[in-house]
């Protein structure tokens, strides 16, 4: 199949495809206590399920090809990885342009080194494929490969995936300073580094404003001139908090063992169904049939 | 020729490797013992936007820039102290360990020990090797080569002088040729 331009979509859970409400799924966390033992909690993500045949990128210009990294929890540094991984074995030039959905960060996110970059990734079932012209990977679905999270969550508070609720002082000190921050601008600056020496454009697709806060600087990109995709007012896509786009419930209180952290917890804030996804590629394929 | 050093623990005063670099100049040495280009990097933006980075000709990195996250509290920039030197050309200022959070296997040393007193912490051995992920994992190669391009954009974009020394067993140093 010829392609009029191939392009490398680095993304998070909102590249990854359409969400469907599902308030049973709940993802548990296993955390190690203080005692050394081992307690269940609510991660307090899940309650909707993920269909990767309908991402965003599916409303794209279908004459190009699209490698698609969709992570869910992953960011910057992520994103920096897997460009740097195709930059050294001389893959990355193949591409004629990047485009980097920016994310909530400072979100590091790492992986286990046991695990080969190429067993890191994996594409979808075969009955959750997206067209022919994106090539879609997903992170490995045993859950073996993720091993920190380290996540700008709970109101500019780390997690690190439960395992230092007795900690809150040390953790809150290992947020709070610029280490994170640096690291995400680090990655950030090796993205715009490498595309620029290859002379490949690089496009950021800036999903939120309350995202941009913490968003890493790419000094030689382009920021796409499109609505938020995340948010409310008029600089958004008014698909935010809408029922016919967006994925949000309520919280059964027998099993949500958040609550304890204020009534913001007892509702699910997801992701875009089918509809919302439409309206982002939509808007991302007007601005990048401008530019590219 | 007044020339500022920022270097790690090959830094302090009782390592050699600065005895090998010209004579004839003043050197101010600032080491963050467990710190690399992401600490470094911190420093001399607080250096610039203070000034005093305008106060020397030259400047000179000390770091292999090894995997390491090494997180201090925003203050650390404004903590740094003298450390007492034989050495007649050059002064040296250390980063305060009270402004140390983490660092790779620190909770293995008694700096570790004074971090969990100061946090109010206890640590299990689950938890320490936990903290370890952040260091030992597939991503933080590309976390050090940002690292470079970064400290080093910083340096040209404010057209300061500089010299990479990544290897201090090197004895061939010259400030003047390299940049």
């Amino acid at each position: 199949m010829s392609y009029r331009k191939r392009a490398l979509i680095l993304g998070c859970s909102f590249t990854a495809g359409s969400y469907t409400w599902d308030p049973d799924n709940v993802i548990w966390h296993h955390v190690t206590q203080s005692d050394g033992s081992v307690k269940k909690i609510d991660s307090g993500v899940g309650r909707e399920r993920l269909d990767t045949s309908h991402p965003w990128c599916r409303w794209l210009n279908p004459q190009d090809h699209y490698t698609v990294y969709g992570l869910p929890g992953a960011g910057i540094i992520q994103h920096a990885t897997i460009l740097e991984q195709y930059y050294i074995t001389d893959k990355l030039k193949d591409f004629d342009y990047v485009v980097l959905q920016t994310t909530f960060e400072p979100r590091l996110t790492f992986s286990n080194p046991d695990v080969a970059f190429d067993d890191l990734f994996e594409p979808p079932r075969e009955d959750h494929k997206p067209p022919d012209n994106i090539t879609m990977w997903l992170p490995q679905g045993n859950g073996d490969t993720k091993i920190i999270n380290f996540l700008n969550a709970h109101g500019n508070n780390a997690n690190l995936g439960g395992n230092f609720t007795d900690s809150k002082h040390f953790v809150k000190q290992l947020f709070s300073g610029n280490t994170n921050r640096n690291a995400v601008q680090c990655a950030a600056e090796l993205i715009n580094h490498r595309c620029a020496e290859l002379k490949i454009p690089l496009f950021i697709f800036n999903f939120g404003k309350w995202i941009e806060e913490n968003t890493a600087t790419c000094p030689n990109a382009t920021v796409l001139p499109v609505p938020y995709a995340w948010g409310d007012g008029k600089d958004t896509m008014g698909i935010w908090m809408k029922k016919k786009y967006h994925v949000m419930g309520w919280i059964d209180p027998k099993i949500n063992n958040r609550a304890d952290l204020g009534p913001s917890n007892d509702m699910f804030v997801g992701h875009y169904n089918i509809q919302g996804n439409k309206v982002i590629g939509q808007h991302v394929r007007r601005a990048l049939e401008k530019l590219t | 020729m007044k020339v500022l050093i920022y270097g790690d623990k090959h830094s302090n005063p009782d390592r050699t490797w600065v005895d090998c670099l010209p004579k004839d100049n003043t050197y101010t040495v600032y080491f963050i013992p467990s710190g690399n280009y992401l600490n470094f990097y911190d420093l001399l933006t607080h250096h610039i936007q203070e000034g005093i980075i305008e106060q020397y000709d030259h400047v000179v990195i000390q770091s292999a820039n090894k995997p390491n996250l090494c997180f201090y509290t925003r203050q650390m920039v404004y903590h740094f102290y003298r450390v007492e030197s034989k050495r007649n050309n050059f002064e040296f200022f250390v980063a305060d360990n009270k402004q140390l959070v983490w660092s790779s296997n620190i909770f293995d040393t008694p700096v570790g020990d004074e971090i969990q007193a100061r946090m109010g912490t206890n640590m299990i051995l689950a938890q320490k090797q936990y903290l370890q992920r952040l260091v030992e994992n597939n991503e933080i190669d590309a976390l050090m080569k940002g690292s470079e391009i970064r400290l080093l954009n910083l340096l040209r974009e404010k057209s300061i002088q500089y010299t990479l020394v990544k290897d201090i067993n090197d004895e061939n140093i010259n400030l003047r040729t390299t940049r």
